[in-house]
């Protein structure tokens, strides 16, 4: 169908523990654990998770803001992994990144006009005098007027400061984005106003996102394609639609379930999971969701499942979905 | 038994802020009622006024602000016109608190089962050991896990979870009339939050405690609440049932944020936005706050607040669009 951009083969990001035991090294944290992705043009595609699962951790691997442990990225037929300094930075003029605080992602010295014209005077797209205009064109496709592009981020409220860091990732013109949890800093009615706004860039921008994001709500409306994960690992990866009509694994079941209802008597079955998230730096033998899962058996405890395909674009990492599918 | 029996009674509350531009109203003329053994839920945006509300009830507000005006009753009883001291004890004793932030909540340096027999060894009289057994069946109640070996951990040593868990059976050990959550699950992932909400409605269920619930998600509100106040620029716009909330909405406000969410249902579609920026504090437009992002305002709307207009169904609403001069309005106006 699609040209593929990113390619993402068995990313491994291990973090070392900083404190040490008694008895010699610590075990280190396994951030993410043997990843696989494969990201199309021109897609929004989520990755859902909750605290702790390593999404981030994958969104920075892939940009190569945290060095991978190991893998391979390849972006547009270049290889991430290995680039050097130089080339890496060619990369990061076509990989830009909007995070997810607002407050702490600009630099409160200086004026918005500067901080977005900063990348293309950084990437040398444009000499400084022709920056700023180019600066205020992208900064007006986000939504900010002209007329105060000279003041401080402190002087803009949340959202319009999203406004300004995706204005900022945009201006180099990317063709691929990590939004991190970009509208889980703002309220609801700016949320929808940035929602709205990131959908509109795609288009005019031809952009392909990966968007990082625990609201499963806000990820079936934004994105085409999703992969959930569990402690580093991605357990169930399909279709947007045919995911949240039919997710196959305990663990997308028990959080799809687990959103709170749209309206108060909406019949929902719901399944409360026991216990919490085991420790990535030790995480349980055998599938990682054994412990927490209502449908475990011995098999579970002592082998992985691995990501197998059940269906056209659908796949899942649970040695029992495939049987219930069948 | 009586069946409507109002429990906590907020007259034309009036909260100031201090800040370094000059005197704010956080709180700006609210009023409500609160039955026993009923869950009222008070949504809104950041800035709206909803946790300023709540610590005003408490009597917890920060050095720079301060009540102006209104009262506030709990049983009857004037709760502004109590001592520190005396506040102080009904805030232990018959008012029970949750906050979003657990860790923070506690104190660091003593044990899980110390905090909570503390407040048991000094509003109920227990004796140490009898306290002891009253939190560990706290515990039990909250759904930890081995209570008697948690009793004496640390707060660190638990989860966030566990820890909120821990918060809970603290609120309840005094055996209160009233609970006070301020969003007690947002810090929370949501196979957590799933199992917090569960836990809150069957504890309503079985003690059959009155709940103020503040947050500002909707979902959570629909999952725990019979009635709610929507609130925004310090002021009460709807106070409606539940139900009517998700189905009747009757403010303007109401109708936009529920059609601004994404919910799971919406692949695909552009969400309707509500242009605008949430008002801060020291900018609330004049007349009605909502005015500027009003898509039905009128000149009108700009210039006087809205009165507070009773519908049929008891839906409490503040907008000019129900309200006509000529015709009686149900309250005194909140101006």
């Amino acid at each position: 169908m699609c040209e593929e951009i990113l390619s993402v083969k068995d990313l491994k990001t291990y973090f070392n523990s900083r404190t040490s035991t008694f008895l010699g090294k610590s075990p280190s944290i396994r951030a993410v654990d043997g990843i696989n992705l494969s990201i199309n043009a021109g897609e929004s595609f989520g990755l859902v998770g909750e605290s702790g699962c390593g999404k981030s951790t994958t969104g920075r691997s892939i940009l190569r803001l945290i060095q991978p442990t190991s893998g391979s990225i390849n972006f547009a037929g270049r290889d991430v992994m290995t680039a050097d300094k130089k080339s890496l930075r060619t990369l990061r003029r076509e990989m830009q990144m909007i995070f997810q605080d607002p407050y702490s992602s600009l630099n409160p010295r200086m004026r918005v006009l500067d901080i977005v014209a900063e990348p293309l005077i950084v990437h040398r797209l444009a000499k400084p005098s022709e920056a700023a205009t180019k600066a205020k064109k992208v900064l007006d496709h986000c939504g900010i007027p002209d007329g105060s592009v000279q003041r401080f981020p402190r002087e803009f409220s949340g959202g319009q400061r999203q406004r300004i860091v995706i204005a900022r990732a945009l201006v180099t013109r990317p063709r691929f984005i990590v939004a991190d949890e970009p509208v889980s800093a703002l309220d609801v009615s700016i949320q929808a106003q940035i929602l709205n706004l990131l959908q509109d860039l795609r288009d005019e921008y031809s952009l392909t996102y990966l968007f990082i994001s625990h609201d499963l709500a806000i990820v079936r409306t934004v994105t085409n394609r999703i992969a959930v994960m569990y402690l580093g690992k991605i357990v169930e990866q399909a279709d947007t639609s045919v995911f949240f009509s039919g997710p196959l694994h305990p663990y997308s079941r028990a959080l799809l379930s687990s959103v709170p209802r749209e309206t108060p008597d909406e019949d929902k079955k719901r399944i409360i999971l026991t216990g919490n998230i085991p420790s990535a730096a030790n995480p349980p033998k055998g599938c990682n969701f054994h412990t927490r899962c209502p449908l475990f058996t011995e098999k579970c405890k002592k082998i992985a499942p691995e990501l197998i395909p059940v269906s056209k674009g659908h796949s899942v990492a649970c040695h029992l979905a495939l049987k219930s599918s069948k | 038994m009586s069946e409507q029996e109002i429990l906590l009674s907020v007259r034309n509350l009036r909260t100031l802020i201090k800040t370094a531009n000059g005197t704010f109203s956080a709180v700006d003329g609210v009023n409500f009622d609160l039955e026993k053994g009923k869950a009222l839920g008070i949504v809104g945006e950041s800035g709206s006024g909803k946790t300023m509300l709540s610590m005003s009830i408490l009597g917890l507000l920060p050095q720079t602000a301060r009540i102006s005006e209104g009262e506030v009753f709990l049983n009857g009883e004037d709760l502004r016109t109590l001592s520190k001291k005396e506040y102080k004890k009904i805030r232990g004793k018959k008012i029970g608190t949750i906050f979003q932030e657990p860790l923070t909540s506690f104190d660091p340096l003593y044990t899980i089962g110390d905090q909570i027999a503390e407040s048991l060894k000094h509003h109920c009289g227990l004796k140490r050991s009898e306290a002891r057994i009253k939190v560990i069946e706290l515990l039990e109640t909250v759904g930890i896990p081995r209570p008697e070996s948690v009793y004496d951990e640390f707060p660190f040593q638990l989860s966030g979870g566990m820890r909120q868990r821990a918060m809970i059976a603290m609120a309840l050990a005094p055996s209160p009339e009233i609970i006070i959550a301020d969003e007690p699950t947002t810090a929370l992932d949501v196979t957590i939050q799933a199992q917090i909400l569960e836990l809150l409605k069957d504890l309503q269920k079985e003690r059959n405690v009155t709940v103020l619930f503040v947050s500002h998600d909707l979902g959570v509100i629909a999952e725990i609440v019979d009635e709610v106040m929507v609130v925004y620029g310090g002021q009460v716009m709807e106070h409606t049932d539940v139900n009517n909330l998700f189905y009747n909405p009757a403010h303007p406000y109401t109708k936009a944020l529920l059609k601004a969410r994404p919910t799971l249902t919406t692949e695909g579609k552009r969400l309707r936005a509500i242009a605008g920026q949430v008002p801060s504090l020291e900018a609330r437009p004049s007349g009605c706050p909502f005015h500027p992002r009003c898509e039905q305002a009128t000149e009108k709307c700009s210039k006087k607040a809205p009165p507070m207009t009773v519908l049929e169904n008891s839906i409490r609403v503040a907008c000019w669009l129900y309200c006509h001069e000529n015709e009686k309005s149900g309250e005194q106006p909140n101006v």
